[in-house]
């Protein structure tokens, strides 16, 4: 296994060539002050319950409404370490601002987004110091015997974990698939969220808190087993998410959303033409659409088989801003090759039973799925109970049905598929981790072990 | 449509809406604005003896913001008129010459000194103003050369001042109080013995408006350095309230009312409290001269609405009602009510009340609700309650208080009878 520095990680993120910005620019620091006023300081507050990570968040209003921004981005970070990228990508109409009391009395919920990202932006260089880590676990549990806690999978979930174990002074190896970390963070979402590298910076600062030791490109079933991660460390944490888009079988020419967009935002492959058809309707199928639509595409059209769209309130407005068009209670019937190239495509919508359409590009953004089961990822499933659909089943705890290994984010049956989920299986996973490790020490917390065996 | 002149010790104008003697009206190009604009009168900025003042060429004001920079609080470490006499004067002069409907009242301060006084007064007659406002009040700068509230704070020496000019001057002479005191009765009542012909209050709070933390030094900070200074604006207005209808319960001299006055319903407050006259400047100063316009034709449809034809007929109605704690009525019961199809739900009433209260409020999954038998009907939650109107105040008219599980009375029944108070008076 190769060791990998941040010196890497730094290389290892491709800056894009394509000339994304930022699609919604930061608050002024007037902006946030008048954003923060409309906040009313709930007991209980509903926005904290909507949250998956519970960041308290009237307290970080009310510090940032007192100018105390570095206060603000401790309590934000002190719930969710990842809280810059969920600034950006979370749905945040879907939660914090969809439970926010103000929408019942003023009709506009307070800008927990942007004031989020007001907070989180100017203090991110400083989030190590926020977490002082405590002392190296010597003798109280097993990883301080050259022993780390294996994390395997570097998106938010794996990050989460890994960063829970080690400000609690636990040694972390971080394995991850990829040539670099972040999961669907990192390649997963549209770039105009995030193109001031929130995402890499994001993660420089958690991997500056130390004793995490990030691995790239080892994949787990091809490169190293987990039978050898159980060998070799103390615990097992599996964030290794969902491995590609859910394919059309019938039509091998349709392209998986998700890819696309990873070529688009590590700047390897840009698609050509000027219209396209996006089967789908949920975040992905928005972000691409919109991506697409900003590299020149004049027709870009989104079917969706149900009556709404999944997505958002706030994506679905981005969507329509940018000229996408969507075609609702639309099912896609099939496709063949067109006389001038690209293809005409058939859907049977709610007026047309054989509505049909030409398209440079047809994308499938109907959910994602673990890969065709490869058998690496096929035996490490074997050991793990898990449901029809091949996501692992844990309980309350993160714990699968082996002794030791913990799971969380995407890959889990439970999973919420959101990137603030992730971090909070995550978060709560390296606790329960941190709990087994003190319990298989056999010892009341806080006292050293002097017998754990070398 | 209601009749807005006003009549105030001998002096009239138009309307009740003066402006108080500050920065608006420390010249003719100002005061000819606030006249164009509609405004009854000025106070003109206060004049002294020769040479004028100097004032600091560095921030003169500071400000408490609330929301949106709306300004709440404003105080000021400047000094009386800075320009030479005979200039102000020369425009008091034109301006009652281009305005002769409007009332003209010139503040003054000077000296202890009765030799002082004969000269400067005449001059202020002689410029065809129509009254003198004696500024008893300045908090600031002046009071340390014994003038100002100096002055004001010491009920003999406002009588000194008030009975100086009056054996000059032959004009109504208002003299204006300084809230810096114990007991504004005491020189309101000093300055009515002396023979003022009105009075007008409150001058500004002596404050200190902020820090600077970098600096380390008092806001608004001069050179590193900062003062205390006169508060005035909306923050004052509960204060100088109280001290009109204390003076007005006393005193029978007609009252000039200052205080945070902004809105049509501010100037309403203050005449229902006793106020004769009504003037303004930190309002003028943050929005305009314009804000006359609201002031006017809001306190005009409101008297239309509620049947006051005239301002004597609106001037001290509420003080009847404004009584010793002692007469209050302890027989009275309330208890706070949610409006639930008004209620957001957000748990501040309940934060506020069971933290700090009574612990009267129940919290359910999604909503709150009063527990009668718990609540003294203190309106901290109705206070604190973000929404208007989703908590009220309800009383009870009778049958049993669920707290105290006695009967309600309907006979009313203040401590000055209560079986409690071992000074009670005989029945």
């Amino acid at each position: 296994m190769a060791t990998t520095t941040s010196r890497t990680l730094e290389t290892a993120a491709c800056p894009s060539p394509l000339p994304w910005t930022l699609l919604h620019p930061p608050l002024s620091p007037e902006q946030a002050q008048e954003a923060a006023a409309h906040c009313i300081r709930c007991y209980d507050a509903p926005c904290v319950a909507a949250c998956p990570t519970a960041i308290p968040i009237p307290e970080f209003i009310a510090a940032i409404a007192a100018g105390s921004l570095k206060h603000a981005a401790r309590r934000i970070f002190e719930a969710n370490p990842l809280g810059a990228s969920c600034a950006r990508l979370c749905p945040v109409d879907m939660l914090c601002e969809g439970a926010c009391v103000r929408i019942k009395d003023s009709g506009r919920a307070v800008a927990i987004g942007q004031l989020q990202r007001h907070a989180t932006d100017a203090f991110l260089e400083q989030l190590p110091a926020f977490f002082p880590r405590a002392a190296q676990k010597s003798r109280a549990t097993p990883t301080g015997h050259g022993m780390p806690v294996a994390v395997v999978g570097a998106g938010p979930a794996g990050l989460a974990c890994a960063h829970e174990l080690a400000i609690h002074g636990h040694s972390v190896t971080l394995f991850e698939a990829r040539p670099w970390p972040g999961g669907l963070s990192a390649h997963g979402v549209a770039p105009y969220k995030v193109a001031d590298g929130i995402v890499e910076r994001e993660i420089e600062a958690i991997l500056r808190c130390g004793a995490i030791d990030l691995q790239l490109d080892i994949m787990l079933g091809r490169d190293i087993t987990l039978p050898e991660l159980q060998d070799r460390c103390a615990a097992v944490f599996l964030g290794v998410g969902l491995q590609g888009s859910r394919m059309i079988d019938s039509h091998k020419a349709i392209q998986g959303a998700l890819g696309v967009i990873e070529a688009l935002r590590r700047g390897l492959a840009c698609p050509q033409g000027q219209q396209a058809l996006i089967i789908g309707g949920g975040m992905t199928a928005i972000d691409l659409a919109v991506e697409l639509k900003m590299l020149g595409f004049s027709q870009v059209t989104i079917c969706h088989r149900s009556p709404t769209l999944r997505a958002s309130t706030k994506e679905q407005r981005l969507a329509l801003e940018h000229g996408v068009h969507v075609l609702l209670e639309t099912r896609f019937r099939g496709m063949t090759a067109h006389e001038t190239g690209g293809w005409l495509v058939t859907c049977h919508t709610p007026h047309d039973p054989a509505h049909q359409m030409r398209a440079d590009h047809v994308f499938a953004a109907i959910g994602q799925q673990l890969y065709s089961l490869d058998d690496g990822h096929n035996a490490t499933l074997a050991m793990l109970a898990h449901d029809e659909h091949g996501l692992i089943l844990v309980d309350e705890r993160h714990r699968t049905s082996l002794p030791g290994v913990f799971a969380g984010g995407d890959c889990i049956a439970a999973s919420a598929n959101l990137t603030v989920a992730a971090v909070a299986d995550g978060k709560r996973a390296g606790a329960a981790i941190i709990a087994h490790l003190n319990a298989m020490a056999s010892l009341p917390p806080g006292e050293m072990d002097t017998t754990w065996p070398t | 449509m209601a009749d807005l002149t006003l009549e105030l010790a001998g002096i009239s104008s138009p309307n009740p809406f003066w402006l108080a003697s500050a920065p608006p009206t420390d010249s003719l190009a100002k005061v000819h604005r606030a006249f164009e604009a509609g405004w009854g009168g000025v106070v003109w900025k206060t004049l002294g003896i020769d040479p004028p003042v100097i004032n600091v060429n560095g921030p003169r004001y500071g400000a408490w913001h609330g929301p949106q920079r709306a300004v709440m609080g404003f105080n000021n470490i400047e000094l009386i008129s800075d320009r030479p006499l005979a200039d102000n004067l020369r425009e008091i002069a034109a301006a009652k010459r281009l305005w002769p409907d409007r009332a003209m009242v010139v503040s003054v301060m000077l000296p202890l000194e009765p030799a002082l006084w004969p000269d400067v007064l005449r001059r202020i007659e002689d410029s065809g103003a129509d009254g003198i406002e004696l500024n008893l009040g300045c908090p600031h700068g002046m009071s340390e050369r014994g003038m100002g509230s100096a002055v004001g704070q010491n009920p003999a020496l406002v009588a000194q001042a008030t009975a100086c000019a009056k054996a000059t001057t032959r004009l109504p002479v208002l003299v204006k109080l300084t809230p810096n005191v114990t007991d504004i009765t005491q020189v309101a009542l000093a300055a009515q013995q002396a023979g003022a012909d009105g009075l007008s209050l409150i001058n500004t709070i002596n404050s200190i408006m902020a820090v600077d933390l970098d600096a380390m030094a008092p806001i608004p900070t001069v050179g590193g350095q900062g003062s205390h200074g006169g508060y005035c604006g909306p923050a004052v207005k509960p204060i100088a309230l109280h001290m009109v209808a204390a003076t007005a319960r006393c005193c029978p001299l007609p009252l000039s009312a200052i205080g945070g006055i902004s809105t049509w319903r501010d100037a309403a407050e203050f005449l229902t409290l006793g106020a004769t006259g009504l003037q303004v400047c930190t309002a003028a100063m943050v929005y305009g001269l314009r804000i006359i316009d609201d002031l006017l034709s809001g306190l005009s449809d409101w008297m239309d609405s509620a049947g006051y034809a005239n301002l004597p007929a609106l001037s001290g109605r509420a003080l009847p009602q404004v009584v010793p704690w002692e007469r209050l009525d302890l027989h009275h019961v309330a208890k706070a009510r949610i409006v639930q199809e008004k209620c957001i739900a957000c748990g501040r009433c309940w934060l506020s009340c069971e933290d700090t209260s009574h612990q009267a409020i129940n919290h359910h999954q999604d909503s709150y609700s009063i527990r009668e038998e718990d609540c003294i009907g203190c309106a901290l939650c109705q206070l604190v309650c973000p929404v208007p109107g989703a908590i009220i105040m309800e009383r009870l008219a009778g049958g049993i208080d669920p707290r105290t599980g006695e009967t309600i009375s309907s006979e009313p029944l203040s401590w000055q009878d209560h079986p409690n108070n071992p000074a009670r008076r005989s029945t």
